[in-house]
């Protein structure tokens, strides 16, 4: 995962959270929408200072921490290759139809 | 070669009487989050002795062995409980799939007991197959908590609509 994804993330999380438009974000973090969106999209990856004022703007603060390396993704990469392929595929298509149904009823609701 | 059968690992935990709680990719698949789940349990035991002895008997029964970046599903031995109940998390490769055991995730220090609570019985792929299950507002909590990249994207499309 790079930092671009960790940043547009959070900053579309703060946004939300705030019930701000991109347009909105950018006048109280003295920026434009443009870099907003840029931001957003993972196009540009703000400085560290960018991103806790542009999270700032949105009533939220930015802390950070140190963490051992998660293995999650590795063992499981390794267990997927180890099980049937037909399962496994069978069972991301059941998911992937599944998260789209349900994408699909949470517009409808919306 | 292991099965991928989510269902009768849950029925194996539970015919063994261990106390445990879903959390993860699978608790958001059994409240149908819009976010794939992915072939691994997760699952937050109690960390109580008794409830140990009885997961040991359950490893037995899944055949379960340790997954790390090199090794393939490792057998290792049950007993004394402590010597794989001291670690946070356990990798393992089931006869039914992937089961990750997960004693204290982030933003539950106390593991078990801090997730019971926020917790109710819901069916896990299979109606016979019951568990206890993490709600949304905890494992938003949880994914807040854990801060990964993958966390914040999970969040973020959780968000979405």
């Amino acid at each position: 995962m790079t930092a671009e994804n960790f940043s547009r993330h959070l900053i579309r999380i703060a946004r939300r959270r705030a019930g701000f438009s991109q347009e909105e974000l950018a006048r109280r973090a003295a920026t434009s929408q443009a870099a907003i969106s840029a931001y957003e999209s993972g196009r540009r990856s703000p400085s560290v200072a960018t991103l806790s004022r542009i999270l700032s703007a949105a009533g939220f603060e930015l802390r950070m921490r140190l963490a051992e390396p998660d293995t999650h993704d590795i063992t499981r990469r390794i267990a997927e290759g180890l099980l049937p392929s037909d399962q496994v595929d069978a069972f991301a298509r059941a998911e992937h139809e599944r998260v789209q149904r349900a994408r699909r009823r949470k517009a409808v609701g919306a | 070669m292991p099965d991928l059968d989510i269902a009768a690992v849950v029925r194996t935990l539970n015919a063994h009487g261990v106390r445990y709680v879903v959390i993860g990719g699978v608790a958001a698949m059994v409240h149908n989050l819009p976010l794939p789940a992915t072939v691994d349990i997760d699952v937050t035991p109690s960390r109580d002795p008794k409830n140990l002895k009885r997961l040991a008997e359950a490893f037995d029964a899944l055949e379960a062995g340790l997954l790390t970046a090199d090794e393939a599903g490792t057998w290792f031995p049950r007993h004394p409980v402590e010597n794989w109940a001291q670690y946070d998390t356990l990798h393992l490769l089931t006869k039914h799939g992937p089961v990750d055991i997960v004693f204290t995730p982030d933003g539950a220090p106390r593991g078990y007991e801090d997730l019971k609570p926020g917790s109710e019985e819901r069916p896990v792929q299979a109606p016979d197959a019951k568990a206890l299950v993490i709600s949304v507002a905890v494992w938003e909590q949880l994914k807040h908590a854990a801060g990964r990249a993958k966390d914040l994207e999970h969040l973020d499309r959780f968000y979405e609509q």
